[in-house]
């Protein structure tokens, strides 16, 4: 990467799909990193790029000890903090939704969802009772643990395989680029920059002096 | 950045330092302290948020809220007091509050401005905002707004956004794409991202928010011309006190209270996650709690500088550590001097320079005098400048020495 302003910076990227298919992605604009070694700092000219566990992503950018950060929408949302989203990327993109067996079931009734992000199922379904699952949630309808599942999906082949049906799509997903508030007061035309190689026009839109 | 433990005797110290040294810089620009209550009854509390309050029952008095918001137990002690005329006013405040559930005891130091509604005053409190960030740390940036040209912008959101909630919020993100991805009227959409490009150095925004202004859908120009031109005069203030450098608009940030009612603002610290330190203009808040009053004001939030970054020594002004390998009479004879002019003196033995050195920094002590019988070493740790007298000389000028003159 190149940019005209020096101002270093760190970038938390979430470890995974996220990060391999940011590297293959944008292999043209970001030197040839060797992804597969188990390195957790990159210094990228002067940006220093750390790969986390998504999860701990927002907790690395809103901290301050990285100013930036890259992770998927829902991660973002279920932690509760805010962040400037200056971009969006276009990849790994999925939707999170309401599966069940039932497709004609009341949503804003007082069902019961198993889910593994309890905190934005509340968002969008606050009068429905909420289990906290780590995981293989799918099992939760069939075992009747609960009536639904609200959860993560990107081709829908585990909910067929387990008898699932999508209800209702609930929001779109897809990485997004974070930035701590108060690091983006103090690098305002390097974070910006940095946005505008994912989406080179955005750097029209947002005309920065500072 | 480390998160660390507050609480200790040592940030004790290095709260009431700080706390000493930012009331110091108000009262120079001639606000007055006043303390302020640590609880009040819960009908008196307008604008708190009820969540977080922290409520309890005196059989006689009846339900009590603790101190969570300085600036409304002023508001009312000031119109108790039915006073009229202009009044500056500092103070600092501990604060209660629930945040995730837990109690937490904060301590925020403010002033606030009263009586006049006016640019050279909003001025003055950015530029205080400004100087006490950078007694603290020379990276500092205020960042200003002004309320009446984001609450233009939010009524037109509110007109024609399908979902004006959402709009908000991903205008307070800067989230050009998810405004992009609403599918919200060509119109509304193009004001928005032009809206978030008011932001960066005064002079190009104040253009840039001109040009702004001429869109079609604001109906209210004059008001919004009024509202840039007073932008333009506090900008000019804070150039005559030459601290541009550390100055910035951003006029899509809007306050949490819903009182503010002119110019906003935040400010940071460099390496500081989140900002220390907000405030403007609240001329509605008075209304509250009788005759309408205007007023300006802001607050330091003490604890979070605290907790989450280093803090640069912090020296008692006029306070004096005299050391001598024994303490003597003519020793105390000079304490006694220096206290009847107004200073602060510890008299102290030591063992070696250093150590006396060390403890004078553990107290935050501006000064250390090491004497001897035949000479005196005076150490100015804030300005780190060693000078040596004989004992006469030295004598001498402690006798014509007055407080917040050097003693050098």
């Amino acid at each position: 990467m190149n940019t005209a302003n020096t101002n270093p910076v760190t970038l938390a990227l979430a470890k995974g799909r996220i990060s391999e298919e940011f590297f293959a992605k944008y292999s043209s604009k970001v030197k040839a990193v060797n992804i597969e070694s188990r390195k957790l700092i990159y210094q990228i000219d002067h940006i220093k790029v750390i790969l986390v566990k998504p999860v701990d992503v927002p907790t690395y950018v809103a901290a301050g000890v990285a100013d930036l950060g890259i992770v998927g929408r829902d991660v973002i949302l279920e932690s509760g903090k805010s962040f400037y989203e200056l971009n969006e990327l276009d990849f790994s993109k999925c939707r999170m939704s309401i599966a069940g067996f039932d497709e004609n079931i009341n949503l804003k009734g007082s069902i019961t969802i198993a889910t593994k992000y309890p905190n934005i199922c509340h968002m969008f379904f606050p009068n429905a009772r909420t289990i906290y699952l780590n995981g293989s949630v799918e099992l939760a309808p069939i075992m009747e643990l609960s009536d639904v599942i609200f959860d993560i999906v990107e081709t829908g082949a585990t909910l067929k395989e387990n008898g699932l049906v999508v209800i209702k799509d609930v929001i779109d997903i897809n990485p997004v680029l974070i930035a701590n508030k108060a690091s983006y007061k103090f690098n305002r035309v390097t974070i910006n920059e940095i946005s505008a190689l994912f989406n080179p026009e955005e750097i029209e839109v947002l005309p920065c002096t500072k | 950045m480390k998160q660390r433990k507050t609480g200790s005797l040592v940030d004790n110290k290095k709260r009431y330092a700080l706390i000493q040294e930012l009331t110091q810089l108000y009262k120079a620009h001639g606000y007055v302290q006043i303390s302020i209550p640590i609880y009040e009854p819960e009908s008196d509390v307008k604008n708190g948020n009820s969540k977080k309050s922290v409520r309890f029952v005196d059989p006689t008095k009846g339900i009590l809220t603790l101190q969570n918001d300085p600036t409304t137990a002023m508001m009312k002690m000031l119109q108790q007091e039915k006073l009229n005329d202009v009044n500056k006013f500092c103070y600092y405040a501990n604060t209660f509050g629930y945040q995730a559930n837990t109690l937490q005891e904060m301590t925020q130091i403010g002033l606030e401005y009263y009586g006049i509604s006016e640019a050279a005053s909003d001025a003055e409190i950015v530029v205080l905002a400004i100087k006490s960030l950078l007694r603290i740390n020379k990276e500092a940036l205020v960042e200003v707004s002004e309320l009446r040209l984001y609450k233009a912008v939010e009524a037109i959101i509110n007109q024609m956004a399908p979902d004006p909630e959402r709009v908000r919020f991903l205008l307070s993100t800067k989230n050009i794409p998810g405004i992009r991805r609403e599918m919200l009227p060509e119109a509304l959409e193009a004001l928005l991202i032009e809206y978030l490009g008011c932001t960066g150095s005064p002079k190009e925004v104040i253009e840039r928010a001109k040009r702004f202004i001429e869109n079609p859908l604001f109906k209210k120009k004059n008001a919004l011309t009024q509202a840039i031109h007073y932008l333009e005069e506090i900008v000019e203030i804070v150039e005559a006190y030459e601290l541009s450098s550390y100055f910035s608009l951003d006029l899509t940030i809007f306050g949490e209270y819903k009182y503010y009612n002119g110019i906003f603002f935040k400010g940071y610290l460099k390496n500081c996650p989140t900002e220390i330190c907000s405030g403007g203009r609240y001329d509605l808040l008075s209304a509250e709690y009788g005759k309408p009053i205007p007023a300006c004001g802001f607050a330091i939030k003490i604890d979070k500088i605290l907790s989450t970054m280093a803090v640069k020594p912090i020296y008692r002004p006029n306070a004096i550590m005299i050391c001598e390998h024994k303490i003597s009479e003519s020793g105390i004879q000079i304490a006694e001097l220096y206290r009847s002019k107004g200073f602060i003196v510890d008299i102290r033995s030591y063992q070696s320079e250093k150590a006396a050195i060390d403890l004078a920094l553990a107290q935050s002590v501006e000064n250390i005098v090491l004497l001897s019988d035949k000479t005196a070493k005076v150490i100015n740790l804030r300005k780190d400048e060693i000078v040596k007298y004989p004992i006469g000389e030295f004598k001498g000028k402690v006798s014509v020495t007055f407080k917040n003159e050097s003693i050098h």
